[in-house]
């Protein structure tokens, strides 16, 4: 299966970097311009564009598109909007009179159809309309974006996704037309705090942001271990219970463990909370709590997470393809594995 | 009504799954077009309101069978013989214990595809360790990447990101595996690591700190590209309007509009393209002090309209509150009324999310509602297996087969959060 892949953003570009992982072929138009055009040799590029083929810096696109024999592509993945396609003088009957059962996949902030289909977007403005900021980051201070173009990449996980679905049920003869996708960054983002949406739906719960620094034992510490930060997410769990096995027992009043017992004042716990839990390394606290069946996990830096020990027994980090111009570069491989 | 598009028709899905995660990938396996049964273990209270609310196990089947007999590992035995796709996100080493593991079931069946979803993936020292999505947020990477070095790492407000994403990844790599079922005859024994989808996710910082050898700082908010970008507070409570500008042209407007005498001198200098961008960099600080005066005046809602018709990248961001009465979200149908049986918590119809794609021309395979614990042990024992009702009857005599009543539904409200006007702000059906 061949795919074209026009992109000026994350959102394409993500597409066709996981279709090219899985052994699609990728022809790439990079369409990115101007001041917010990524610089050629930034790292997150190469992780999205190392296996595919560039056709050409596409200046001008109307004279790269007007060399392109859609015939050749049984998919076309966008990421240039209306617009974008109009200048190219493409569209999705124009493509399908060259290829009759080609799937055109759309990806954009916020969709080619709707209220705000005219709107300029960006990967931030996407998460602003699809959730998730809302309730990130702390009380009192901004919402807070999640990084690595979060949107935009997820937009582009559904894009992937997309063009297998269409090539499949076309291959099985259960559709034959074709199909143009129209994927909003919004409208898939908004899936990642659905939960939220409906709590308040249902019930009237309005979830807000959490103050910087809680007061009081509970499950949704993050602290420092010797060697890195520890996230400390033993949920349901009683405060006793988690004050023992953090080696608490001896900083707690007589009465403290009696059965519903109220936590002490947190500034007489604190100091001890804090040596205790670097008293060990991260990963010793997470084997220990898995052991109780209790959920912490290491607070992983990106740099060091190719060293640890589940990275490494899952076969390790991928590797981007070396050129006269690039370096080969650890990247993160797909993250499923396959066994035949 | 516009034919509806269901590229995975035909295809028969059976999913022993529990949580979120496995169940958001079925249900969007469901909502293009397979054939999905969810095989039950004896419901814990709170599957049953994630099912319930969250949406996750909206419009498949429900078979309960107890495991533990020999009978019911049997009658799995026979499911799963029948199915192009068995999944589960039961505990790595769960479905050895009865049986029903990859190896076993390809074994007898070499074209089959099984999938396991798990908090860290198999093998590796960490496999059977448990997880809830948020663990995975912090063991992927994500947490550390939103704060610097020496700041505390920071959690996203989500409760369900990760679970989602691992569920959105397991559509992809069954698709991927039908796909490839289809030209070799071969299936597959696919192995996911949430973790591992979190981390992939974040592929482009992941290649910049194996590049340079450390963790990228944190943007917080901002984008070397787009300058200025932000969050920032309008009139209300907590409302805030998220801003970025991408060109001279809309920096030019902007500083127009916020009238700051300095920073329209800056929108006038003639640069080249680039030192421009530079020179909004130096001064981000003031065109966001700038920018915090002017939009706390403002209307989230009315300045994001107005900027962006003034051609000014702009968007309100959305609260729990406002996100089903976002216009867009509206008129996209992302989110639909979904009428219920009979009233849930006083209401006939609650908002719900069907598959986030518009194909044009087509449209959504309906949304339909939760099925309760074993609602259909005779109907697809039926369908799959061609079983009698009186074949059903000997088994749910034997409880190898059980039913669990409609979940009697409980609001889990904090009650210093809760708005009592929330279903009429949503326009919800009494």
């Amino acid at each position: 299966m061949r795919v074209l892949e026009l992109s000026c953003t994350a959102a394409a570009g993500y597409a066709g970097a996981l279709l090219a992982g899985l052994g699609y072929q990728v022809d790439r138009i990079d369409c990115s311009v101007g001041q917010n055009a990524p610089a050629a040799d930034d790292a997150g590029q190469q992780f999205l564009h190392h296996a595919k083929a560039e056709l050409a810096a596409a200046q001008p696109l109307r004279s790269t598109a007007a060399h392109i024999d859609v015939s050749n592509y049984d998919a076309v993945i966008e990421d240039v909007g209306a617009r974008g396609l109009q200048r190219l003088g493409w569209s999705f009957r124009r493509l399908r009179a060259a290829s009759s059962a080609l799937t055109l996949v759309s990806l954009s902030p916020f969709g080619l159809r709707g209220a705000y289909k005219d709107w300029q977007g960006s990967d931030l403005l996407a998460q602003a309309v699809g959730g998730v900021m809302h309730t990130s980051g702390y009380a009192g201070e901004p919402p807070m974006m999640l990084p690595g173009e979060a949107a935009y990449m997820i937009a582009g996980l559904h894009g992937a996704s997309a063009v297998i679905c269409s090539g499949f049920a076309t291959a099985r003869g259960a559709e034959s037309g074709g199909a143009h996708i129209d994927i909003s960054a919004q409208d898939t983002f908004m899936q990642h705090w659905i939960r939220h949406v409906e709590e308040y739906a249902y019930s009237g719960t309005r979830m807000e942001r959490q103050p910087r620094n809680p007061a009081g034992l509970h499950y949704r510490h993050t602290a420092p271990a010797s060697d890195g930060w520890v996230y400390l997410l033993a949920l349901r769990e009683p405060w006793q219970d988690l004050a023992a096995f953090l080696g608490l027992g001896e900083h707690l009043p007589g009465d403290a463990f009696a059965p519903g017992a109220a936590q002490p004042e947190w500034q007489s716990m604190e100091s001890a909370f804090h040596d205790a839990v670097a008293s060990k390394s991260k990963y010793e606290w997470f084997d220990a709590a898995a052991e109780l069946g209790w959920t912490f996990a290491p607070v992983e830096d990106p740099f060091a997470i190719a060293a640890s020990p589940q990275v490494v027994a899952r076969g390790g980090m991928g590797q981007t393809t070396s050129d006269e111009h690039t370096a080969a570069l650890p990247i993160p491989p797909l993250p499923w594995t396959i066994s035949s | 009504m516009a034919k509806t598009w269901q590229p995975l028709a035909g295809i028969k899905i059976l999913s022993f799954e529990l949580a979120f995660a496995l169940p958001a990938a079925t249900r969007a396996l469901h909502d293009l077009g397979a054939e999905v049964v969810r095989v039950s273990p004896p419901a814990r209270q709170v599957d049953r309101y994630v099912g319930y609310i969250d949406g996750v196990f909206q419009g498949k089947s429900s078979i309960s069978i107890d495991l533990t007999k020999a009978e019911g590992r049997a009658l799995a035995g026979k499911l799963a013989a029948k199915a192009d796709v068995v999944c589960n996100n039961f505990r790595p080493g769960v479905l050895e214990k009865y049986g029903l593991d990859a190896a076993t079931l390809r074994a007898a069946d070499s074209a089959l595809i099984t999938l396991q979803v798990s908090g860290y993936g198999t093998p590796g020292p960490w496999s059977r360790y448990p997880a809830f999505g948020p663990s995975t947020e912090a063991a992927g990477g994500l947490n550390r990447l939103l704060a610097d070095e020496g700041e505390v790492p920071v959690r996203i407000g989500s409760a369900v990101f990760s679970d989602q994403l691992a569920g959105r990844y397991s559509v992809l790599a069954i698709a991927a595996a039908l796909e490839e079922r289809r030209k070799s005859g071969n299936g597959a024994a696919l192995d996911l690591s949430m973790t591992a989808c979190v981390t992939h996710m974040l592929g482009q910082p992941m290649a910049r700190a194996q590049a340079t050898g450390e963790t990228p700082p944190a943007t917080k908010n901002r984008d070397s590209r787009f300058v200025p970008q932000g969050v920032y507070r309008c009139a209300g409570s907590d409302e805030w309007i998220a801003l970025s500008v991408a060109t001279d042209k809309q920096w030019q407007i902007l500083a127009t509009l916020l009238n700051a005498s300095e920073l329209m001198a800056l929108a006038e200098v003639t640069l080249a393209p680039d030192a421009r961008v530079e020179q909004r960099k130096r001064v981000q600080d003031s065109i966001d002090s700038a920018l915090r005066e002017y939009c706390l005046r403002c209307n989230k809602d009315e300045l994001a309209t107005k900027l962006q018709a003034l051609g000014v990248p702009a968007a309100p961001v959305r609260t729990t509150q406002d996100q089903a009465l976002d216009p867009n979200i509206q008129s996209r149908g992302a989110l639909q009324l979904l009428k219920h049986k009979t009233p849930v918590l006083g209401h006939r119809a609650h908002p719900h999310a069907p598959l986030p794609w518009r194909v044009v021309g087509r449209s959504r395979r309906a949304q339909s509602n939760y099925r309760h614990t074993g609602e259909d042990n005779e109907r697809v024992l039926l369908r799959w297996l061609g079983m009698s009702a009186a074949q059903c009857a000997e088994l749910k005599a034997a409880q190898v087969l059980y039913v669990e009543p409609p979940l009697d539904l409980q609001p889990r409200r904090k009650a210093n959060s809760h708005d009592p006007e929330h279903a009429v702000k949503l326009g919800l059906p009494i």
